[in-house]
């Protein structure tokens, strides 16, 4: 699928470009606040990868729902989650999406389909499954985006809800965020096909590769899948090539580059994803260099707010450490 | 003295013992070029090969499963759930619980299976939070399944005798490691804190037996009975209690499966007080199995009921204001043995 | 606006970090993204890059130099910008460390329980009973009013030890033997003195003799037992039992020969003691008495007695009257041997004298039958050459 984005209006690549520099500001304003030390858990930046959340979320309806990961930040803000209560939720604040019980990990924004992040590696492919199964039974006609990364597709949770969304026809589309390494060991190590989307043939659905840098390309692909499901043709399994910037968390020695080569690195950071775009956008004339900038304005305002939104935030207090644990409080 | 990570305390063990063992494998996610996570496998795969020390996949099911059947196959597999956390993914409670802990007894004692499981644990409050996946203390699950020792070593002394055990014994082991432990000595604000953190680890192979608890205190009126960090803590606690007239004597089970009851007994038979202190969530946790080994053994030499100083039965929140309150400090071991005391 | 270039968190462990080598010295003009300085780590060597662009203008921290993370270790102006002496307090930012004051108790008490009368540790009642303490007299002193070890032990020391012991077997056994012995006989004492001078010397001359022969001695109590036996030949009623309303007289004269244990009391048996000689009665009296000790005896050797001899003249008793060991008649209480001034021809002399009390039954018999029976028993002893021959 390519690039090419003549066919889409304005208001739509703005969108797209702009959820993409929100992320982009929200993740860097998060690893400088971690170096900080304000942010009390470990966090794993979305940088590099923005093109993929974008993609797929801006081909979502509101209500559609996203399942998430550890590197879930670009999920949730591509969905329309509030970057403050974001950013509350990083610094472990009472006004956090998650009311400070989840921290980074563990967001979750229902209202706009965001159905909570898990630290479990391919714990959220059967829980995306559910949903969809959920959906076909009430008839919503909402649709599942469910992401994952290369070192899922080696769980035993991927074959298992992989398989059942396909038997059932669940109308859920599977991303997989291939940046080539589970933490410090790479595909190749761990994989026993080239790629991921390889495997969507032992499931009986559509097993499609994209370039994860290239956000048009995304959106489309994504476009497409997302409207099999939600014409109730099933599941499909996206593979979006993609690279983190950073390492797999923050405090990861020489960003990655431990167990990555610096020519490697290198490469990829020329693939910017957002550089890409705009040098795009405004060489086709659609936007200028202004308008580009204005946007980027903007999301740096909202991020340096929302910052300083969680910073005067309070703390949770001690004596509701146990609320929640069961409906009715005993 | 000779002092040492305790992560690299349980480096030298691995590197001693596959150097004496060639059947001694490991794998795990990250263990083999990275050095595992929190580095207890550094260097090991550049040492022994590849083919002796392994990256798998994220498969816990897998790697549990590979696990047993390479001991099935003559080998000595550690394997590593990379946080114990995740013992319940992919099936690898089902490999560790109806597998790897049963087959010697359920095949009649034909076979053996060595394997060691190697598992994180813990919450590494205050330095960081894991939040709810990666933080929790689940070593009482493993004290339920028949056919399984689970080994709690405190201090990098007793991590590196008590993994040697673990690596020449014929049993499967689940060897549990705080991971706050792992580089406590290295940090100011740790090290400070709890002094005994530090302690001399020989370079000389040894080993300590299973089923041998260890006085990491002598005391005279009340017998705490404490697993991993909280051994930390409670003899931090005994500081602020003794200036109340109050001696407590910290007993270190080291391990769970096997359980020194004597020790513990003979210990609360002189005091005739007894309070447990673990990390686990309070009910049917470790305490809860102790506290009934002493009412069943020592009741007629009680002098105050049983306490149990443990966490919150909450996830581990993520805030670090609430995980301080959900977990065991030692403000809560002084009032648990104040109050038993009546001063 | 000032940019203050702070010492960053680069791993979850890390706390303090060491300045490396600046690449960019004060002066100088600073591009956003251009590497400052180095940082050094524990785990590696990490490069610090500029916030902003600007001028730096402040390098507080020198190659070296450890520093606490988020620390302020240079600022960047812009041109032309003052910068301040120091790095002002407001802008020192520290994560807020606050934990609230409420805090839910972890070591969740039960509800205090609403039982009737005070709490006793396990240990507490233990001891109470053990020592016949009343717990209902005790206010304790433990949490909740419990009554502790000490509480009780405090009532104990205070208390005088009454130390109770229950009845052992034997105990109980000589208890009911000798209560229907004083029940139903009518014991009444009769008292001689006996002259052992010859008897004692006697033995003294058999001694290496009789050891040589036959590897045993003549001691007092096989003389006395050979003595009693001679004499019950010749008084029969003294040998008799009393039984079912009857007077009965039986054929073998079987002595009874009191053996103090420990605890307790035995009375082995040596049978037809009449027809044995002194050799076989000293020998018998021997290992019998190690029997009794040992609670080897047989029922043979310890049943069938006819008549009873007490010593406690080894314990220094100059008389006693012992009870009679029913069913039989009497029974011979034998004080110890010890010399005495007497009285001869006139003069005083020292004798080995040792006094017999005879206790009978006085249903069976009366005192004069009794005294005669000891005035025969005084003559054997007295002229005890005969029982060393046969």
């Amino acid at each position: 699928m390519s690039g090419n984005f003549a066919d889409l209006p304005k208001e739509k690549l703005a969108e797209i470009y702009e959820k993409m520099v929100r992320i982009r500001k929200f993740e860097e304003t998060a690893g400088s606040l971690f170096a900080q030390g304000l942010i009390p858990g470990l966090i794993h930046l979305y940088i590099g990868e923005e093109a993929v959340a974008v993609g797929v979320c801006s081909s979502l309806a509101r209500d559609d729902y996203v399942v998430s990961t550890h590197r879930g930040h670009g999920h949730c803000i591509a969905k329309g989650g509030n970057v403050r209560k974001m950013m509350a939720e990083l610094l472990g604040k009472e006004t956090g999406y998650s009311k400070g019980r989840g921290g980074s990990m563990h967001m979750i924004a229902p209202e706009i389909g965001v159905m909570g992040s898990s630290g479990i590696v391919g714990a959220g492919i059967p829980i995306a499954a559910g949903l969809g199964w959920a959906t076909d039974v009430k008839k919503t006609k909402r649709v599942v985006a469910c992401f994952f990364g290369d070192g899922a597709s080696n769980t035993g949770t991927f074959h298992e809800g992989l398989n059942l969304s396909a038997v059932w026809k669940l109308p859920v589309v599977f991303v997989c965020e291939n940046n080539l390494y589970a933490i410090s060991v790479p595909i190749k190590k761990s994989t026993a096909v080239e790629n991921v989307a390889d495997r969507a043939v032992a499931y009986g659905m559509p097993g499609i590769i994209v370039d994860g840098m290239d956000v048009i390309a995304v959106y489309k692909t994504a476009r497409e899948a997302v409207q099999r499901a939600r014409s109730g043709e099933g599941p499909s399994l996206i593979e979006c090539k993609t690279y983190r910037f950073r390492g797999h968390f923050e405090g990861d020695p020489k960003g990655g580059g431990v167990y990555r080569s610096g020519e490697e690195m290198v490469e990829w950071h020329k693939k910017c994803p957002i550089t890409m775009f705009q040098s795009k956008l405004v060489q086709s004339k659609i936007f200028t260099k202004d308008e580009m900038e204005e946007i980027e304005q903007k999301c740096i305002t909202e991020i340096r707010e929302a910052a300083e939104f969680a910073k005067n935030s309070p703390y949770p207090s001690t004596g509701e450490v146990t609320k929640n644990v069961f409906a009715y409080e005993a | 003295m000779r002092v040492l990570d305790f992560s690299a305390a349980v480096n030298e063990a691995l590197r001693q013992e596959m150097a004496r063992d060639e059947n001694i494998v490991i794998f795990g996610e990250d263990v083999g070029q990275f050095g595992g996570l929190f580095a207890c496998t550094k260097n090991l795969q550049r040492d022994f090969g590849e083919s002796r020390v392994r990256d798998t996949p994220i498969s816990e099911g897998a790697i549990i499963g590979a696990a047993v059947g390479a001991a099935l196959g003559g080998l000595r597999p550690v394997a590593e759930l990379q946080f114990i956390d995740f013992v319940g993914c992919n099936g690898a409670m089902d490999q560790i619980c109806n597998q790897l802990a049963k087959m010697r007894y359920m095949f009649g004692g034909s076979v053996k299976v060595p394997v060691v499981i190697r598992a994180p644990c813990g919450s590494r409050h205050p330095i960081a939070s894991g939040a709810a996946q990666h933080s929790q203390s689940l070593e009482a699950w493993f004290m339920h399944v028949p056919g399984l020792k689970v080994v709690v070593p405190s201090t990098p002394y007793d991590a590196k005798g008590l993994l040697v055990t673990a690596l020449r014994g014929d049993d499967p082991v689940f060897f549990v490691e705080h991971k706050l432990l792992y580089y406590a000595q290295r940090m100011p604000t740790l090290r400070e804190k709890y002094p005994t953190l530090l302690c001399d680890v020989p370079e000389a192979e040894y080993a300590i037996p299973f089923g041998q608890a260890d006085i990491k205190k002598k005391g005279r009126d009340v017998t705490v009975i404490a697993t991993m960090m909280m051994v930390h803590k409670s003899i931090r606690a005994s500081e602020e209690l003794s200036k109340k007239g109050i001696d407590i004597e910290v007993v270190d089970p080291r391990t769970l499966i096997p359980l020194d009851k004597q020790a513990i007994v003979e210990s609360v038979k002189r005091t005739g007080r007894a309070v447990i202190v673990s990390e686990d969530c309070r009910t049917a946790g470790v305490g809860a199995e102790i506290a009934s080994v002493i009412m069943e053994e020592a009741f007629d030499y009680l002098d105050a009921p049983i306490k149990r100083v443990s966490a919150l039965d909450v996830p581990i929140p993520y805030s670090p204001v609430l995980e301080g309150a959900a977990i065991p400090q030692e403000e809560d071991i002084i009032v648990a043995v104040r109050g038993i005391m009546g001063k | 606006m000032v940019v203050y270039v702070r010492m960053p968190k680069l791993t979850w462990t890390m706390e303090e970090g060491v300045v490396g080598e600046w690449h960019k010295k004060v002066g100088d003009h600073v591009q956003k993204g251009d590497v400052l300085c180095e940082i050094e780590t524990e785990k590696s060597v990490d490069e610090l890059k500029a916030p902003d662009s600007g001028i730096l203008g402040k390098v507080l921290f020198q190659r070296g130099s450890v520093v606490k993370i988020n620390e302020v270790i240079a600022m960047i102006a812009a041109p032309g910008e003052q910068l301040p002496e120091e790095v002002p307090t407001e802008i020192e930012e520290k994560p807020s460390e606050s934990r609230p004051a409420e805090e839910p108790v972890k070591t969740a008490e039960v509800a205090v329980s609403e039982a009737e009368g005070s709490k006793v540790s396990p240990v507490a009642r233990k001891l109470a009973e053990e020592h016949g303490v009343d717990l209902k007299q005790i206010q304790g002193t433990g949490p909740e009013g419990r009554i502790v070890k000490e509480d009780v032990l405090k009532v104990i020391e205070k208390a005088p030890q009454v130390k109770t012991v229950p009845l052992s077997r034997m105990r109980e056994v000589i208890k009911n033997r000798l209560s229907v012995s004083m029940r139903n006989a009518l014991h009444v004492p009769l008292t001689i003195e006996v002259d052992m001078t010859v008897a004692i010397r006697l033995i003294e001359e058999s001694r290496s003799k009789m050891e040589q022969e036959h590897n045993v001695h003549a001691t007092p109590t096989s003389v006395l037992v050979k003595a009693v036996a001679k004499a019950l030949e010749v008084h029969p009623i003294l040998n008799a039992k009393f039984a079912n309303e009857q007077i009965e007289i039986p054929g073998e004269v079987n002595i009874g020969v009191a053996v103090a244990l420990e605890d307790g009391l035995v009375v082995p048996v040596i049978h037809n003691a009449n027809k044995k000689t002194l050799v076989q009665v000293a020998k018998e009296v021997l290992s019998l008495a190690e029997k009794a000790r040992t609670e080897a005896l047989s029922t043979e050797e310890s049943t069938g007695g006819t008549f009873t001899i007490s010593n406690l003249g080894m314990f220094g008793i100059d008389l006693f009257a012992p009870i009679i060991n029913p069913p039989e008649s009497a029974i011979l209480g034998v004080g110890r041997i010890a010399k005495k001034a007497t009285v001869t021809n006139d003069e005083i002399v020292p004798r080995s004298m040792m006094t017999l009390t005879l206790v009978f039954d006085h249903r069976i018999m009366d005192g004069a039958v009794a005294a005669r029976f000891l005035q025969t028993l005084k003559e054997n002893l007295e002229r005890s050459a005969e029982l060393f021959h046969g």
